[in-house]
């Protein structure tokens, strides 16, 4: 009868014990990998978005920091107003390459005229843009023309094979971009053209019109020169026009980042917890384990068991049921993350991306590796003090 | 063991029945509004509807599981189980499925709440066909007249 | 074959309590021999039986099996002794409850340089054969009665065919009749396999003829003689049984 046989007849013999350290081998395991995929997708979902943008600087009207990020980071629809004239003005700020102006608008609410409910929609500038078009460019998109557009990853014609209805216009869904994870896989991008040919449109076929200003703009986007010190632009920016708000792509998503640091912050502190409870109590279920087996254990050391076989074994069971629990906890952690990646976004207001499989594969074990490690911490003092144990006296009434 | 799997699956059939009331779209008083101007239900509330009919045979199927103290039963009502489960997954995934946007409530609640169910029915199901056995009866006393 | 000198054993209780279990025992056991060491409860009996299979260390003395003193022997050497030279029937349940009978009677072939033997299942089939438990192969402990698990633990002690048999009160917790069932499978193991026995009893009467009978009280001989045959030549034979 090999170790792993008599470990695995001796976990048979005692359900309760083995339940427990399975048990708590689970939520160490479901735990730790949940908060680490959640916290991990989370700033990955935030540094893609960053990334897109493109922007060292955006520059956007005072007191409109907040609902930008919200339109870009949960798709929640923003509309906020700038003068047409600032684009000029940031242009010829020292330390400034390029800039792009965009517009952002959304569809109607539960109109039937739009096929989607307030979309955010973002126009740009095909002659300065510098965010939209790169992105086009990667996934072999052609530029867009009039009444076309390109959608975020969920976005999905509803007119025929490849049409969207916004304010009664059919235009043309030519594409989507990579997911992000982020509200932008819930918007749609077109040019400044195909924004006023919407807007023209409405006017007779929608339940409300829409409404493209001539002169003014949401936001400016810009590139800063090569050695620009970022943060000192952003404060020329805002001596030389009173009334924006520039926002560095570094503090980008502020908001979100300290909801992800609160987050992080209230993972680390239950983890702390729940981490050192579950080693003790997987210590103390061996300790019991020791002293109700303690005339077993003398009877095997008498038949000629050495120390280390009797130490093995209960390290083989502890690692058997490590593995079990672990294995179990780390499969419910990978379905909750999955199943309810979307249910996690809209509850924490955190962006989500979901890790790419040789990610998850590694994370998978890592989370595995670390639970037993964590196991065999707890039962291995009990498993030498056992071993040691003088084997006449442990076999005495 | 086999009490607690028996548990688990009607524990999953009640979810899979209930929880659509108050998760898919119709629950937040979306609706689809047709040509002439009504409202219909959409896809989501059929999906949600139809797996009442994988639930039903998963809680009789459970309710076996406790009961019975016969192998071939309990194994027979594991295997409806798994069915059961399948079905459940598959409802709102491949054969009615759920509204198009991803955000929606239904695919933000209802479905993983359902495709959670369905799979650890699945699971739970396929864990007591292994672990069924015949349990021993009791014989009455005989009593003589 | 066993051989104890002035040993002596004396156990911690804690608190600086101490009880002196064996003092100054000197005891040697012939191959061949069958030995039964009787006294009274806390006598020391079981303490020799442990000082003997190097279960536990003596506090003063030496213990030497085969001329080799076991306490110089590495943990894995004194194992292997143990497991090949020595079989232990215990006073109490001592099979492991979650084994069947046939996977208790293998268990000690488990342990030792070698590993499991290839034909130990077999071995253990035949050892169950010969104390008349066959058929229970695929029982489990608590499926027998006491004298049926006694039997079990007889069979599991000589599975490796060890020189020495240390049986430690094996039929306190039996009716007369196992009783006597037992005592004369030990006798007729005696007599076939040639397997040297110590027998720890409370009970004089269980000492038989041919016998070699050591008394024992308050840790030390205080008798020690050979049981007479049906031509009544009892001997008795010195305290020190090194001599």
């Amino acid at each position: 009868m090999s170790l792993l046989q008599l470990a695995w007849k001796n976990i048979s013999g005692n359900r309760l014990r083995s339940w427990v350290v399975v048990l708590c081998a689970l939520l160490v395991a479901a735990f730790a990998l949940f908060a680490t995929l959640l916290l991990r997708g989370a700033a990955a979902s935030l540094e893609l978005a960053a990334n897109r943008l493109g922007a060292d600087i955006v520059v956007v009207p005072e007191g409109a920091e907040t609902e930008m990020e919200g339109a870009l980071l949960m798709g929640v629809a923003a509309q906020f107003w700038m003068p047409k004239e600032n684009v000029a003005k940031l242009a010829d700020i020292p330390g400034v390459e390029a800039v792009s102006p965009q517009i952002y608008l959304a569809t109607l609410k539960n109109a039937s005229c739009c096929s989607a409910s307030e979309m955010f929609m973002v126009a740009y500038d095909p002659q300065t843009d510098f965010t939209i078009r790169p992105w086009l460019q990667r996934q072999q998109h052609a530029e867009l023309g009039l009444g076309q557009v390109v959608g975020g990853h969920n976005i999905f014609p509803t007119e025929g094979d490849d049409g969207l209805l916004v304010y009664g216009d059919v235009v043309k869904l030519s594409g989507n971009l990579e997911p992000t994870g982020t509200g932008l896989d819930q918007s749609i991008f077109f040019t400044l053209d195909t924004a006023r040919d919407i807007a023209r449109v409405s006017e007779t076929r929608a339940k409300q019109p829409l409404t493209v200003p001539e002169d003014q703009v949401s936001a400016v986007l810009l590139k800063t020169k090569p050695d620009t010190n970022i943060g000192e632009l952003a404060m020329r920016i805002f001596r030389a026009l009173p009334g924006v708000y520039p926002i560095q792509s570094a503090n980008l998503f502020r908001s979100a980042r300290t909801q992800l640091n609160s987050l992080l912050r209230a993972v680390v502190i239950v983890l702390a917890l729940i981490w050192p409870l579950a080693i003790l109590l997987i210590g103390m279920v061996y300790l019991m384990a020791a002293n109700e087996r303690r005339r077993e254990l003398g009877v095997l050391r008498a038949l000629g068991a050495t120390r280390r076989f009797i130490a093995e074994s209960l390290l083989a069971e502890a690692g058997m049921l490590a593995f079990c629990g672990a294995s179990i906890g780390v499969f419910l952690a990978v379905l909750a993350i999955y199943l309810f990646r979307r249910l996690i976004m809209v509850s924490l207001g955190v962006p989500f991306l979901l890790p790419s499989p040789g990610a998850l594969a590694v994370q998978i074990g890592i989370g595995l590796l670390l639970t037993m490690f964590s196991v065999f911490l707890a039962v291995l003092l009990p498993a030498i003090k056992i071993s040691r144990q003088d084997p006449a006296i442990a076999m005495r009434e | 063991m086999k009490t607690v799997l028996g548990l688990v699956m009607i524990v999953a059939a009640l979810v899979l029945a209930i929880a659509p009331a108050f998760t898919d779209c119709e629950s937040a008083g979306k609706m689809l509004t047709t040509a002439d101007g009504r409202s219909v239900s959409m896809k989501c509330h059929w999906a949600g509807v139809a797996e009442v009919a994988a639930a039903i045979p998963l809680g009789i199927a459970g309710i076996f599981a406790l009961r019975s103290r016969r192998k071939e039963t309990i194994r027979f009502a594991a295997i409806i189980g798994v069915a059961a489960g399948a079905m459940a997954v598959l409802l709102p995934t491949a054969l009615i499925g759920t509204c198009g946007n991803a955000m929606m409530l239904c695919n933000v609640l209802m479905k993983p709440i359902e495709l959670s169910a369905g799979i650890i029915a699945m699971v739970a199901s396929a864990a007591l066909f292994f672990v069924a056995r015949d349990q021993e009866v009791t014989a009455a006393p005989a009593v003589s007249a | 074959m066993i051989r104890l000198e002035d040993v002596s054993k004396v156990y911690e209780l804690g608190k600086g309590n101490t009880v002196a279990a064996v003092r100054g025992v000197s005891l040697a056991i012939g191959a061949g021999e069958f030995a039964a060491i009787v006294g009274r409860s806390g006598s020391g009996k079981t303490t020799i039986l442990n000082l003997a299979a190097g279960l536990t260390r003596p506090t003063a003395g030496r213990v030497t099996f085969d001329g080799v003193d076991l306490w110089k022997l590495t943990d894995q050497q004194q194992s292997h002794l143990r497991s090949r030279k020595i079989g232990f029937v215990f006073q109490f349940p001592s099979l492991l409850p979650t084994l069947t009978v046939h996977e208790n009677v293998i268990l000690p072939t488990r342990f030792g340089a070698n590993g499991p033997s290839p034909d130990a299942p077999q071995r253990a089939e035949a050892m169950l054969r010969r104390v008349g438990l066959a058929e229970k192969l695929s029982s489990y402990p608590r499926q027998l009665s006491v004298g049926q698990q006694q039997r079990v633990v007889i069979a599991r002690a000589l599975i490796n065919q060890p020189q020495l048999l240390l049986a430690d009160e094996p039929t306190s917790n039996l009716d007369e009749k196992t009783e006597m069932e037992i005592l004369g499978l030990f006798r007729e193991l005696h007599a076939s396999l040639g397997v040297t026995i110590v027998l720890v009893t409370h009970t004089r009467q269980l000492v038989t003829s041919g016998m070699k009978a050591i008394e024992m009280a308050d840790g030390r001989i205080v008798e020690a003689s050979t049981t007479a045959g049906p031509a009544g030549n009892a001997a008795r034979l010195p305290l020190d049984l090194t001599q």
